[in-house]
């Protein structure tokens, strides 16, 4: 039973997101892109989605989306700063801002590593 | 020929209004805009209701690498460049819709606007024309405004390692307003301020 309710939420989960991603969408799309993280492409086509698209997307075990933040380690980092003054949020925020390179330079720092 | 000049124009001038309710300098105005002096001050004066600020802008890249200041530049900063590289905008849309996606960051956490519109535009301008870049925190995995050509290596953030002094500004000015909170005299608002 506590399978299939946690199931429901997460299927739940995924049409909240797809529905809010829609409508981020249709405001500004481009704002909506910062906020949601996603390619171009991948926003006009949830953008385009029907109802019953939608519905087909979200029914699955899985979450459709992913956290903003890469690497466990910098995310450590940021929330167990004994020094911040008060910081956290901002430096988050900053974070994921940066997080989207992240991936694309991870060739270039191991090999200044 | 007319219609188009119109219709730019339009834009023009919806960009200005835009720009000067964020808090636009006239100087961010009459650079990204083909509008004359004159009437920039004219729509200075109607959305503003008052005459522009004189004076020349700052011009230093070293406040942007002072503590706070660099914090929310890099904030800033990080926006605008992704609005640019992953979702599609032009130089002005990403920079106006940056500045407002700041300026929602920071009012969550009801923090001071360090960074004011002109500021940021400054700051764009300083990134174009090479003066400063994005140095990685090796310690948090960020990306913070600094100096260009400054030494990336070993490089950490002022949230990662503050500087020892750093935030307790705040503190003492809210001490300070607490104990004030009765006798607001001019120079005390001024040091708050500062």
């Amino acid at each position: 039973m506590a399978a299939e309710s946690l199931m429901e939420e997460i299927q739940d989960l995924n049409l909240s997101y797809l529905l809010l991603a829609q409508r981020l969408l249709r405001k500004d799309r481009a704002t909506a892109i910062f906020r949601l993280k996603l390619s171009e492409e991948l926003a006009d086509l949830l953008a385009g989605l029907s109802g019953k698209q939608l519905m087909q997307l979200a029914r699955t075990n899985q979450l459709i989306f992913r956290p903003g933040f890469e690497d466990a380690g910098h995310l450590a980092k940021v929330l167990n700063n004994t020094r911040e003054p008060g910081l956290a949020r901002l430096h988050a925020a900053l974070l994921m801002t940066s997080a989207d390179r992240v991936v694309e330079q991870q060739a270039g720092m191991l090999n200044h590593d | 020929m007319i219609e188009k000049s119109l219709v730019n124009e339009m834009h023009q001038v919806r960009l200005a209004i835009e720009l000067i309710e964020l808090g636009a300098r006239l100087q961010v105005l009459e650079t990204e805009t083909d509008l004359s002096r004159g009437r920039l001050i004219r729509l200075y004066k109607e959305v503003k209701g008052v005459s522009p600020p004189k004076g020349m802008l700052p011009f230093s890249t070293d406040w942007f690498i002072t503590w706070m200041p660099n914090i929310h530049s890099s904030l800033f900063y990080g926006i605008y460049r992704d609005l640019v590289e992953n979702c599609g905008c032009e130089r002005m849309e990403a920079f106006v819709k940056a500045f407002r996606l700041y300026l929602e960051q920071v009012s969550l956490d009801d923090g001071d606007f360090v960074l004011g519109l002109t500021r940021a535009w400054t700051l764009v301008r300083f990134f174009e024309s090479g003066m400063l870049e994005l140095i990685r925190c090796t310690c948090c995995g960020g990306d913070f405004v600094a100096h260009a050509h400054a030494p990336a290596k070993d490089f950490v953030c002022g949230i990662c390692l503050p500087p020892s002094r750093a935030g307790k500004t705040r503190k003492r000015r809210e001490a300070e307003q607490q104990q004030q909170s009765g006798e607001e005299t001019i120079k005390d608002a001024l040091r708050a301020r500062g």
